[in-house]
């Protein structure tokens, strides 16, 4: 299982990049990387009148909570669950075992669009996590919180 | 290479996404096209520029079904998956062609000229693959 990480302020930018870079491809509202505890890590572009704080721990609560599910149909979790709504519409997928990615979305794309370029910002977000982690176990860093 | 595909393989421009719903309303350019999609591989459509009289969400299902089916009756023969299918029909033929993340779907009129279809359509399907490998030195 993946662990918690501490973020540095390189690997910070790395992420920051991959996020702004997901959400100009897929044509997003706004992007976050989440812990799985709701922790918003980071994020690119603002849906208007959107409290993101809250938007980012129910969206993690709304996926964690979808897992016991997936598993009586014999998966370990839902690689992605989509909310959509009428003006507004959320995609929201696994990174590790430690964060997810929200994609806000609206009528200017389409869950397709947003599905398969969050796939690939997905693949990119943990190998950075990950290295993220290996670097501070070597280092002998502490992680706190799975976040920045 | 043609000069598109050229382009498209230098592309670095600030949405990928923008970028292949060009490509795809490209192929409504072409004389006697009614409408093009960009499906995944499971029916989702990704770009889908129709006209409303055409029900998408139906068409990109049964489109990725056929594709899917292609494919897979090719591997039992043990021949390499099709790369484009054309499906005639009184209001017009189908192309479905093989694209790197799902399928490219082009509706024509009856009096299409099939072979420019089929040529502009593999054509699509090399912009979308180039412009889906993303660019070299971005992050991550």
């Amino acid at each position: 299982m993946a662990s918690s990480v501490t973020i540095g302020d390189a690997d910070l930018a790395t992420i920051q990049g991959l996020l702004e870079r997901l959400m100009a491809d897929a044509a997003c509202a706004a992007v976050l990387l989440i812990a799985r505890d709701g922790e918003s890590l980071a994020a690119a572009g603002a849906a208007p009148a959107m409290d993101m704080v809250s938007v980012a721990g129910l969206a993690a609560g709304g996926f964690s909570s979808t897992a016991p599910l997936a598993q009586l149909l014999g998966e370990r979790e839902f690689a992605a669950v989509i909310h959509e709504g009428v003006a507004r519409s959320l995609h929201v997928s696994a990174v590790d075992d430690a964060t997810i990615l929200m994609a806000v979305f609206d009528e200017r794309t389409t869950v397709g669009m947003v599905r398969a370029f969050a796939r690939e910002a997905s693949t990119r977000l943990a190998a950075v996590l990950d290295e993220a982690r290996t670097r501070g176990r070597s280092t002998g860093r502490r992680s706190h919180g799975g976040g920045a | 290479m043609t000069p598109r595909l050229k382009l498209a393989m230098e592309h670095d421009g600030p949405s990928r996404g923008r970028y292949v719903r060009d490509v795809v309303q490209q192929l409504l350019k072409l004389r006697a096209v009614r409408g093009a999609l960009l499906v995944a591989s499971d029916g989702i459509v990704i770009v889908a520029e129709v006209p409303d009289t055409v029900a998408v969400e139906p068409l990109a299902a049964m489109a990725a079904r056929l594709g899917r089916e292609l494919e897979a009756s090719a591997a039992r023969m043990g021949r390499a998956s099709f790369s484009t299918a054309m499906f005639s029909a009184p209001d017009g033929p189908m192309f479905l062609a093989a694209a790197p993340i799902g399928y490219v779907v082009v509706l024509a009129e009856p009096r299409a000229n099939l072979e420019a279809i089929r040529s502009a359509t593999d054509e699509a399907v090399g912009l979308i693959q180039a412009a889906w490998a993303p660019p070299e030195g971005n992050a991550g």
